[in-house]
């Protein structure tokens, strides 16, 4: 039980102490009072001490960014979301549920990340010609400046005008990168309360139902 | 049973046992899984949760040697608990309309 307890604690290293020492002091007093012993029996009990983490962790990340929300920047809020979708794919991997389930959650999840991959490769693409185009009327602007003074004047203001205009769309594209992000987050949050909470969650009840 | 409890039900049951008796961890899962499927790894998110709200209190008491945390229903959490109980008989009354099909005949 303290080699389950144990395994289970060094996975719960994002969580406050507090909290940590919370929650396995709430499965240690579990299992004391179902007298499990052994590792197996906790595992069959609980399930493994990483699914059981994942399962707490998720639970609190989710929450977490519930919180974050309200009253917190679109960084901050980028961030959590980005580790919520990672929690969030981590329970879902070690959680055990029908294959026709598994299937649209990883097709989901593949068209979900196609669609972001493609977001955001259009917008870099974008960004990536309009600054080439930029340098390169900034280099013909000072190649001709011998030549004709006008030319090169015209070249180089045309060059500067681009890129003070992508410095201008530059947090717009930040806006846009981060709707995709927290956009995301909610599908997958999604996806976990429609799988994981009520297919494991709360189907449960395996082996006190049918021995006890 | 194949219909599975949403979470404000889930609520509802733990806070209906707690206003009974105080329960630690693992008798209040055994006294859910008496009446209903709940696994064992569900019921710490939702005591969290619930403490959160302020609907529960805890408090340790040492047994045998060690502690067990008990939780205790607040004056918050039995407001809430009659708030679930009468969500409950509304949407158990259109249910039970719908599945013996009745009701809803304009004509």
């Amino acid at each position: 039980m303290n080699n389950y307890l144990d395994k289970f604690n060094a996975l719960l290293v994002q969580l406050k102490d507090t909290e940590r020492e919370e929650v396995v002091e709430f499965y240690r007093e579990y299992l004391l009072d179902a007298q499990i012993q052994e590792y197996d029996e906790c595992v069959a009990e609980l399930g493994t001490p990483k699914q059981l983490a994942r399962k707490v962790l998720a639970d609190y990340s989710i929450k977490f960014n519930e919180d974050l929300n309200g009253n917190t920047s679109k960084t901050q809020q980028s961030r959590a979301g980005i580790r919520t979708i990672w929690w969030v794919v981590l329970a879902l991997i070690s959680t055990p549920i029908t294959i026709p389930a598994l299937l649209v959650i990883a097709l989901a999840l593949v068209v979900i990340a196609a669609l972001a991959f493609a977001a955001v490769a259009t917008v870099a693409a974008l960004i990536f010609a309009a600054t080439m185009l930029a340098i390169s009327m900034l280099v013909a602007g000072v190649g001709v400046i011998g030549q004709s003074v006008w030319v090169a004047c015209f070249y180089i203001g045309a060059g500067l005008t681009v890129l003070g205009g992508e410095l201008l769309v530059a947090p717009i594209v930040i806006w846009f990168v981060n709707l995709i992000i927290q956009g995301i987050s909610i599908l997958v949050q999604r996806l976990y309360h429609r799988f994981v909470k009520k297919n494991r969650a709360e189907r449960g009840g395996r082996h006190h139902a049918k021995n006890r | 049973m194949a219909i599975q409890i949403s979470s404000e039900l889930l609520d509802g049951c733990v806070l209906a046992c707690l206003k009974t008796q105080d329960y630690y961890g693992y008798a209040l899962t055994q006294r859910l899984q008496a009446s209903i499927s709940v696994s064992e790894s569900t019921l710490y998110p939702v005591l969290r949760r619930l403490k959160k709200n302020g609907w529960v209190t805890t408090y340790d008491q040492a047994y045998q040697g060690r502690n067990r945390r008990y939780y205790q229903i607040t004056t918050t959490g039995e407001a809430q608990l009659t708030t679930i109980q009468k969500d409950w008989a509304t949407y158990n009354q259109a249910i039970n309309t719908l599945l013996q099909g009745q009701g809803g005949a304009l004509a």
